[in-house]
């Protein structure tokens, strides 16, 4: 006999398969039921019955001993069409059941009553029904009705708690999923800020991305396109997996490449299943690939290289794995295009020092030639000395890259021109300073040792002069303070033409002043002071 | 430019200057000429063998000839200089070099 229709009405099966209860362990709120339901109806059977579209299947039993039936002998399949209780006095008499193989062999049962397990929108997904062995032509009592009606109530209720703590707890599952995604891009945008090569920027975005993700697998490849091969670069693998490092050539890993070259991300949750792959996943087995999914990187509109995830087992991409693939791609770009954009800026600076230097030398070589005929020659040999200060300034920085010198090696090539090393006393904590501020100190630093050579301590051959600096920490912008303090010599008297030079002086460490000089007897005392921050960053 | 006031650095600290273009037009004057015991060379020349080429050339071929080299491009730390060999980054003090071309005339 065919199953009512009702069995395989979609709506009703979709119902059922939305508890997900099918084939899952016993459990007591279902097998508690069972029990009563068999002691207040006096039955040697109990079941919670679930029907499918093609089988019945019992969440908990009692005296019973198969855990699924076919339709075919199915009493529950009728309950679904029931508006209450099914009740079926002798089962040998009804024409729906008299064929049922469950009464002609095996248990040879005979009585049956069913309440329809139906869910709030009146979607019938099974029976809680009591099976007796001999026929009972007065069928339940009303109180035995009454409690299996209410039992039945007891079992949705079971199946809808069930619902709702497996929805809560795939909602705590994403939510804490999501919590690491997140706290994964920002260790990475940390880790990236701090690495120098491409190479540790792709092996820390591995890393990340397999820990955060849990695959077996995480890297990065490089796209030949022509050739139709990646290559693979270092990549992070779980424990005991085989790094896949070097070059793959797409054809041989299944229907690839069109997506790749679309600039789309591929995804594979089941290499035996996707189409891309299915004809022979042996290749991708062979390396333990069971899910994968590739993020293109691109660049000025073409795709280069790709971010890649594996996982040994099937699995599901979602979607806000994608999205955190593809922003750990982002980052990756925007980190690698720092490094490359320093990397520019330090040829430029570096080319564009040099040709400052030859613009220097030339600017000397013009001065020499015009100025070769005066009579007069401390004026031009001053001019000289200033060009060769500016350029000696400029040297420090060169070799710092041009972004800054330390305070010592400004101060030391400066006073290097002057050959009078043993004179000088210098001291000072290691500071850097930006390249303005470096500038200026060595054009003061010039002319301060020139005022010395000609009327200060250095004048003498006992004469010294010590310069020293320190970091005025406390105040609420801290200070460079830099000092000057000649020794040995005459007693200092202000000039009273103000040159060229004193009026350099007066400008100070970064352009606008902070110099305060005194004319002492024992020499010149001068103290320079300026903003830190100005000082390192001007 | 350049030329011109090294010319007139080394004649005025009382020396003979020979102007060379290049290092080749340098070597060709060595070939033919005896008396030439200093050469003082930009490394960084228009075309041809640079400065660098042209002192290993002179330390092999003519080994007493005294060599100072000169440059805007390097600070000098990163030369790997032939013997006897001095280096001025540019641009270069005058008095710095006449005393080194005096020191090797000795």
């Amino acid at each position: 006999m065919n199953p009512p229709k009702e069995v395989s009405d979609q709506s009703r099966l979709a119902a059922l398969e939305a508890y997900d209860i099918l084939d899952t362990p016993p459990e007591p709120g279902f097998e508690e039921v069972v029990h009563i339901a068999r002691i207040l109806c006096d039955a040697p059977v109990a079941l919670v019955s679930l029907v499918s579209g093609d089988r019945q299947w019992f969440k908990a039993r009692a005296g019973f001993e198969p855990c699924q039936t076919d339709l075919n002998s199915s009493v529950c399949a009728y309950v679904l069409s029931e508006p209450d209780l099914l009740v079926i006095p002798d089962l040998t008499q009804d024409p729906r059941t008299r064929a049922n193989p469950l009464v002609l062999d095996g248990p040879k049962i005979r009585f049956y009553a069913g309440a329809p397990l139906r869910t709030r929108d009146g979607q019938a997904v099974g029976s809680l029904c009591v099976i007796d062995g001999a026929p009972r032509p007065h069928g339940l009592t009303a109180a035995q009705q009454s409690a299996l009606r209410n039992l039945a109530a007891q079992v949705m209720a079971q199946l809808e708690l069930r619902r709702a703590l497996a929805e809560r707890d795939e909602l705590i599952t994403a939510r804490s999923e999501a919590d690491r995604r997140r706290a994964a891009l920002l260790t990475l945008g940390d880790r990236l800020r701090d690495l120098s090569t491409p190479e540790e920027m792709i092996r820390a975005a591995s890393e990340i991305i397999g820990t955060t993700l849990g695959a077996s697998r995480a890297g990065f490849g490089y796209l030949d396109v022509d050739s139709e091969h990646i290559d693979i670069v270092s990549d992070w693998t779980k424990n005991g997996v085989a790094s896949i490092a070097g070059r793959h050539r797409f054809q041989d890993y299944g229907e690839l490449l069109p997506d790749i070259l679309l600039g789309a991300p591929l995804i594979i949750d089941d290499v035996r299943v996707d189409p891309r792959t299915c004809a022979d996943p042996e290749p991708m087995l062979r390396l333990g690939i069971g899910a994968l999914v590739n993020v293109p990187v691109r660049d000025h509109g073409r795709t280069v290289a790709m971010v890649i995830v594996q996982d040994d087992k099937p699995r599901a991409w979602s979607g806000e794995v994608l999205s955190f693939l593809r922003n750990v791609a982002d980052r990756l770009e925007v980190g690698v295009g720092r490094l490359r954009a320093e990397s520019d800026q330090r040829v430029l600076n570096h080319e564009l020092s040099h040709r400052m230097k030859n613009m220097m030398a030339m600017v000397q070589a013009i001065a020499t030639q015009t100025l070769k005929g005066v009579p007069d020659r401390a004026p031009v040999d001053a001019l000289m000395k200033r060009l060769l200060a500016l350029a000696s300034a400029h040297d420090v920085l060169l070799k710092e890259d041009w972004s800054s010198a330390s305070l010592r090696s400004i101060t030391v090539s400066a006073l290097d021109r002057f050959g009078l090393g043993a004179c000088f006393e210098v001291a000072g904590p290691e500071v850097q300073l930006g390249p303005r501020a470096t500038l200026a100190l060595s054009m003061l630093l010039h002319e301060m040792t020139t005022n010395a050579v000609k009327h200060g301590s250095l004048s003498t051959d006992a004469g010294r002069v010590s310069i020293s600096w320190r970091i005025e920490a406390d105040l609420e912008r801290p200070e460079l303070v830099v000092e000057w303090r000649e020794s040995g010599g005459p007693a200092a008297q202000e000039p009273e033409r103000r040159g060229f030079g004193s009026r350099l002086i007066k400008m100070g460490l970064i352009g606008t002043g902070g110099v305060v000089l005194r004319y002492l007897s024992t020499g010149l005392v001068a103290e320079f002071r300026a903003p830190l921050d100005q000082a390192q960053q001007s | 430019m350049l030329r011109m006031m090294a010319v007139d650095m080394v004649e005025d600290a009382g020396f003979e200057a020979v102007e060379a273009a290049d290092a080749t037009e340098a070597v060709r004057i060595l070939e033919n000429r005896l008396d030439i015991r200093i050469v003082f060379t930009d490394i960084d020349m228009p075309s041809g063998v640079d400065g660098m080429r042209l002192a290993a050339i002179i330390r092999e071929r003519w080994p007493p000839i005294e060599i100072i080299l000169t440059s805007g491009f390097t600070t000098g730390e990163d030369l790997d200089l032939p013997a006897r060999t001095e280096f001025f980054s540019k641009p270069y003090e005058p008095e710095r070099v006449v005393a080194a071309i005096r020191r090797m005339a000795r």
